[in-house]
């Protein structure tokens, strides 16, 4: 029949327009700012910083290394070493950063950042409500805007917080086996140099009485 | 400003007051219609804003005028290059007063991942007033969305006389924004300090 | 699947004065090129396309080779004045010294071939100009395949190959008044580095040129203000 595609097409377009009005289903938008569409685990938008505990700068993990500033393509992170260092979650003294910017008018959530810190510090946030009339102030966070704790990790990525956490325990907890695998050596070989001097002497003292035993 | 209580007095009585400056802005901020303006990649989160999924035109962004004349605000999505810029500044030079801009993207803003580029402008705030500028690469339609909010809130905070008063109802603020010239190796001039004025950073 | 050795003795054996070299890529890919001398370039291509069937130009890029500073050891004999048993005599004498020369550098293009009609390829052959300054043409391969065209509008745009033959050699990216070629070596970007927040490496000396640029403008402009003006770290 001539014409038969256009009247295909029209009835489609008739369906979803009286469906509109009649049937939930068709009605596919989402009434943003009142509703909005539940993010999936894996959704990034701009990298944070996270923290372990509750004071956001003694328990920042990370650790000023540095890794993160180099591998970032369009090299919007920027990192001042601190002078001092403080323990770290393990107890080991580390340097910190005194400086961590991260410029997100440059940032394009790459997330290479992420894939390439040993420590587990730096990770992907899920806020994009960040439009600004200010473009050289607001757009710069410094480090205590990035910082968020990790209480805030498991609320956006639960399945990789929870994986993050069980790493950090795991090492956590060798590196203690260690600490006390060798506070043992140490002890033992203490007690081994105690005991050779306590000996030298008893066998000094024995050969008067060694005859008397058969 | 009316007070809030008295307001709701009234209202309670079925007496709806307000004042000219409310209602003007009031006006202009729910019928804002953008121009037909995308550049790359920022462009397609700008369409899908347009789609029946977010719909910008709950916000009053019915349609998106070709033509600037007829269009109040231009949403600059994409990466600016330095050969076309004199034509940005050329298409918002001819939008009437009053008008807006959004800078929509990384690119946009500052250059974004191609700031290095040979070609890349370093933001378009450059040579043209930004009134918004929402990271992201690309933003998400409701990033955009909400940064429509923020310029209507923008809008309805302007007072209307005095010294902040907008463009376009001050005469000596008004005027055409000069088009940059592409010159022998770069855009002259690189930037127009009446506009743009960046901080120094010491590093 | 032709190896770059039987390419180039089917263009030998076509064209006996075809200057055809092969070019070692010693890498794991070993992807070995052909050099052909501009001057043969358009027969050696019209050969490739018609009888051995290379019918699809998929890239062309430029390279920039600058030039390079070499240190060559040279055996120079010359004259001496020595004392020979307290009698003072000329001696030829020959040593060895490190002389330094600048090698010239180039510009080259490279082609990317493939055959549809047989599934082959790819078959990759550079052009080299003869220097970087004033002799930087080429002839144009765009008569024998279309897709050069726009390719080599861009090397010309971006390199400054001068391609003898296109139908319409003019700049692609940049504008036409532009002067420079912004993919070769010594390009220097022009002054924007205004506001470089997180600024590392050749970004950082170019950032801070410019502050230093725009701090001794600033003082020119107002030296009555005094030594004590720190007032560039106040408006970030």
């Amino acid at each position: 029949m001539l014409g038969e595609g256009i009247l295909k097409g029209l009835a489609e377009t008739a369906k979803n327009f009286v469906g509109s009005f009649v049937s939930a289903e068709r009605l596919t938008t989402v009434q943003y700012p009142e509703q909005r569409i539940a993010p999936i685990e894996a959704t990034r938008d701009f990298p944070f910083l996270v923290y372990d505990g509750a004071d956001w700068e003694a328990g920042m993990r990370c650790v000023a290394c540095q890794i993160c500033e180099k591998e970032c393509p369009p090299k919007c992170i920027y990192i001042v070493k601190s002078i001092d260092k403080k323990p770290d979650a393990l107890g080991k003294p580390q340097f910190y950063p005194a400086r961590f910017d991260i410029d997100i008018s440059v940032c394009m959530s790459c997330q290479i950042c992420v894939e390439v810190c040993p420590f587990e510090a730096i990770k992907m946030d899920t806020e994009f409500e960040l439009s600004r009339t200010d473009r050289f102030g607001g757009l710069l966070f410094d480090r205590e805007e990035l910082a968020k704790s990790n209480e805030h990790y498991h609320k956006i990525h639960p399945t990789e917080a929870a994986q993050v956490d069980a790493r950090l325990a795991g090492e956590k907890a060798k590196s203690d086996a260690k600490a006390k695998g060798a506070a043992l050596a140490a002890a033992a070989k203490a007690a081994a140099a105690a005991k050779p001097a306590v000996s030298t002497e008893n066998a000094a003292a024995k050969p008067e009485g060694a005859e008397i035993k058969p | 400003m009316v007070d809030e209580g008295l307001k709701i007095e009234l209202g309670k009585q079925g007496v709806f007051v307000t004042t000219i400056e409310e209602l003007y802005n009031w006006g202009r901020r729910s019928s804002i219609w953008p121009m037909q303006f995308g550049l790359a990649c920022c462009a397609i989160e700008m369409i899908a804003t347009t789609m029946a999924r977010y719909d910008i035109a709950r916000f009053g962004a019915e349609v998106f005028r070709p033509s600037p004349r007829q269009a109040d605000m231009m949403i600059i999505s994409g990466t600016v290059t330095k050969r076309m810029a004199p034509q940005v500044v050329r298409l918002y030079n001819q939008m009437a007063e009053p008008k807006y801009v959004i800078a929509m993207g990384a690119c946009a803003i500052s250059g974004g991942p191609f700031k290095q580029g040979y070609n890349v402008l370093k933001g378009i705030d450059r040579y043209i007033p930004v009134d918004v500028h929402i990271p992201g690469c690309p933003p998400r339609p409701e990033a955009l969305l909400q940064a429509f909010m923020t310029l209507q809130k923008k809008i309805d905070g302007q007072h209307l006389t005095g010294e902040g008063r907008p463009r376009h109802l001050d005469a000596e603020a008004q005027g055409e924004f000069p088009v940059p010239v592409p010159g022998e190796h770069d855009l002259e001039p690189a930037s127009n300090p009446g506009v743009w004025t960046a901080p120094v950073v010491i590093r | 699947m032709m190896t770059v050795e039987e390419i180039k003795a089917a263009i030998e054996a076509a064209l006996p004065d075809a200057g055809v070299e092969i070019v070692c890529n010693p890498s794991v890919s070993g992807q070995h090129s052909l050099r052909l001398a501009p001057a043969q370039a358009v027969a050696v291509a019209k050969f490739l396309r018609d009888d051995l069937l290379f019918d699809y130009l998929s890239n062309v890029t430029g390279v920039d080779w600058p030039d390079k500073e070499v240190a060559e050891k040279v055996r120079v004999t010359r004259p001496v004045t020595k004392t020979v048993d307290g009698v003072e005599t000329t001696v030829e004498e020959t040593v060895e010294e490190t002389r330094k020369r600048v090698a010239p550098g180039c510009l080259e293009a490279v082609y990317h071939l493939y055959s549809v009609a047989q599934k082959q390829g790819p078959v990759v052959f550079r052009l080299k100009t003869v220097n970087r300054t004033d002799q930087v043409e080429l002839p144009s391969l765009t008569p024998i395949w279309r897709s050069a065209e726009f390719q080599e509008r861009e090397i010309f745009d971006l390199f400054g190959i001068v391609f003898t033959g296109h139908p319409d050699l003019r700049r692609l990216l940049m504008w036409d008044g532009f002067k420079d070629h912004p993919m070769r070596r010594d390009y220097v970007e022009p002054d924007d580095f205004e506001y470089e927040p997180t600024a590392h490496d050749q970004v950082l000396a170019r950032a801070l040129a410019h502050q230093a640029a725009s701090r001794t403008a600033q003082e020119a402009a107002a030296p009555a203000l005094g030594a004590g003006q720190e007032g560039t770290g106040a408006s970030q």
